[in-house]
């Protein structure tokens, strides 16, 4: 079931004057399903807030459709089940940890005994119980963002959409908060995970989006995102051995004394190299499709994007 | 609804507004006390038993009791000009936004929680003030509802102004410009006769004509109030039933514009 879809998804920022127009998010069209935790990746800029912002209808949509649980955003409905951290998040600071989600609550139609039920229960989680009753303008940027954590999560959200989550929180913190993500989305819950931090969105993320200059330039699991087309690393005993690649078959990348890397003209290839790499008693130990890290793959990506612009 | 009511309550202390109104009321309780041994000298010298003085000025006991409430209700505007352009801040307005509300919904919740807030404490001050009167001088009207009444009212109207202004340009600058600005020009337009007068063109008066009777009425409500505490007859509901419209009409626009807004 998609919880959320988007549809040739377009959002023009029109200043005053009619020169210098803005085209945040051009022709984005996306489905993500229940119980999935979706990275969405992109340069300063690429548009990944003004995509949470026009599911939530903070932002109004130049062009295209949007549906949250099969709802339009203009339905407050829609948001009934969404929990949101927003990304530079300036709670109303004159209250203290335990009344923002109190007052969070009162927000999502909340009774007081739901509530109750939820607030100890998240404070724990986010490890701010000995915080509660302190007020939020005393707080430090990773305090607030535990705390930002525990109100996107009061109202038992099916959907969680978190812009920088881990932003301003220690290396210890960001582990927990990538933990308690998980334990979220083995409930069934989905989450939409937008971060500069690579690493974490390749440790916690199911599927990967790229956005650059508002386009969805590159889109699958992270395992998809990761490998190189066609290419592959083979493991083996390649010392003083002659190793060449038939054209029709692809070429050799590197070779080391236990590496070969090759780029075939298709997957299905590497049996014949296989083949040949035998026929030559050469000692195969692992083939696996050559992969990059996701950093890797999205600078690539992002600049691909530039180059196509330009 | 009571969430936003308690996050108003919370915030009048936060910002230590709750303060400013209980200084105010305790001069209040200063100046009816010095009216009082004021009063008892002056009964002294012209020999007058019984009658309490106070009785004999009512209406301007009455009167002044309008002016504090005024007062109040200046600073409840005051105080309250920057809480809309607080809410719809950068980073801010997205956390309010995000909730299952819709625009409308929530910016009628917030002005309606405002009024309760603002006008719960511009009425427990003007009681405080009324109590003092009743303790040192044995003074006590029922009239006094009238004023309570015409206060809230007054409130909304000028409340509707500052939110206008809020929404429209996110600024509390701004936002106390504007009531300054149309209370003024209502206080100007008051003398629109005068002026047409001495101006003698009929688009002039048809726009001045036309300017009066959009804005709201501050000081002819005020009449109003006193007249009907006094019994007398109401020349003309003209100014309440306007200034009623003005404060529905700009509300309206003012869920429209936010409505369309971007943040």
């Amino acid at each position: 079931m998609n919880i959320v879809e988007t549809h040739e998804l377009t959002k023009v920022f029109q200043p005053r004057r009619k020169k210098g127009a803005v085209v945040a998010l051009d022709g984005v069209s996306l489905a993500i399903q229940q119980g999935e935790i979706f990275g969405l990746l992109g340069p300063n800029g690429a548009g990944k807030t003004t995509f949470f912002k026009a599911l939530l209808g903070i932002t109004r949509i130049t062009q295209g459709d949007v549906l949250l649980f099969g709802l339009p955003p203009d339905d407050p409905q829609s948001r009934q089940k969404v929990g949101y951290l927003p990304e530079s998040h300036r709670f109303p600071d004159h209250l203290t940890g335990l009344g923002l989600l109190e007052f969070t609550g009162r927000l999502c139609g909340m009774t007081t005994s739901e509530i109750d039920a939820r607030t100890d229960g998240l404070l724990g989680l986010v490890d701010m119980d000995k915080w509660a009753n302190v007020k939020i303008k005393r707080y430090s940027k990773g305090m607030l963002q535990r705390i930002g954590l525990a109100q996107s999560l009061i109202s038992d959200p099916d959907l969680l959409l978190l812009d920088e989550p881990t932003d301003g929180i220690d290396p210890v913190g960001k582990v927990e908060i990538r933990d308690v993500l998980i334990r979220i989305r083995n409930e069934g819950k989905t989450i939409i995970l937008n971060s500069h931090l690579l690493s974490e969105v390749e440790s916690a993320a199911d599927r990967v989006a790229i956005l650059s200059r508002g386009k969805v330039a590159r889109i699958g699991t992270v395992d998809e995102l990761t490998s190189r087309k066609s290419q592959f690393e083979i493991e083996g005993d390649f010392a003083s051995k002659l190793v060449s690649i038939p054209e029709e078959i692809g070429r050799k990348l590197s070779i080391s004394s236990n590496r070969l890397i090759v780029e075939l003209v298709e997957d299905s290839k590497i049996n014949d190299v296989i083949d040949l790499l035998r026929s030559k008693r050469i000692s195969i130990h692992a083939v696996q499709p050559l992969k990059v890290s996701l950093e890797q793959s999205f600078i690539e990506t992002v600049a691909e994007q530039g180059e196509k612009k330009a | 609804m009571r969430g936003l009511i308690r996050d108003g309550i919370v915030e009048l202390f936060d910002r230590k507004v709750i303060y400013v109104f209980g200084v105010v009321s305790l001069i209040a309780v200063g100046i009816i006390g010095l009216l009082r041994s004021a009063e008892v000298r002056f009964e002294g010298q012209i020999g007058m038993n019984g009658n309490s003085m106070t009785e004999m000025f009512s209406d301007q006991v009455l009167g002044g009791q309008n002016q504090f409430m005024s007062i109040l209700v200046f600073l409840a505007v005051m105080a309250a000009a920057g809480l809309i352009p607080n809410m719809l801040v950068k980073g801010r307005a997205d956390f309010y936004l995000s909730k299952p509300l819709s625009r409308s919904a929530l910016l009628l919740r917030k002005l309606i929680s405002i009024w309760i807030v603002y006008g719960g404490v511009v009425i427990t001050c003007g009681l405080i003030g009324v109590l003092a009167f009743a303790l040192f001088n044995s003074f006590f009207s029922w009239g006094v509802l009238w004023i309570f009444l015409f206060k809230m009212l007054g409130l909304l109207i000028w409340l509707s102004i500052v939110v206008f202004a809020g929404v429209l340009t996110g600024s509390t600058s701004v936002s106390i410009m504007s009531a300054f600005f149309v209370y003024v020009l209502q206080w100007i337009l008051e003398w629109r006769e005068m002026m047409i007068e001495f101006l003698d063109s009929q688009v002039v008066t048809f726009s001045l004509n036309l300017v009066y009777y959009i804005l709201p009425k501050s000081d002819e409500l005020s009449d109003i109030t006193m007249s009907l505490i006094q019994q007398k007859a109401i020349l003309s509901w003209m100014p309440l039933w306007s200034s009623i419209l003005f404060a529905v009409g700009l509300i309206y626009i003012t869920m429209l514009l936010f409505k369309h807004r971007d943040y």
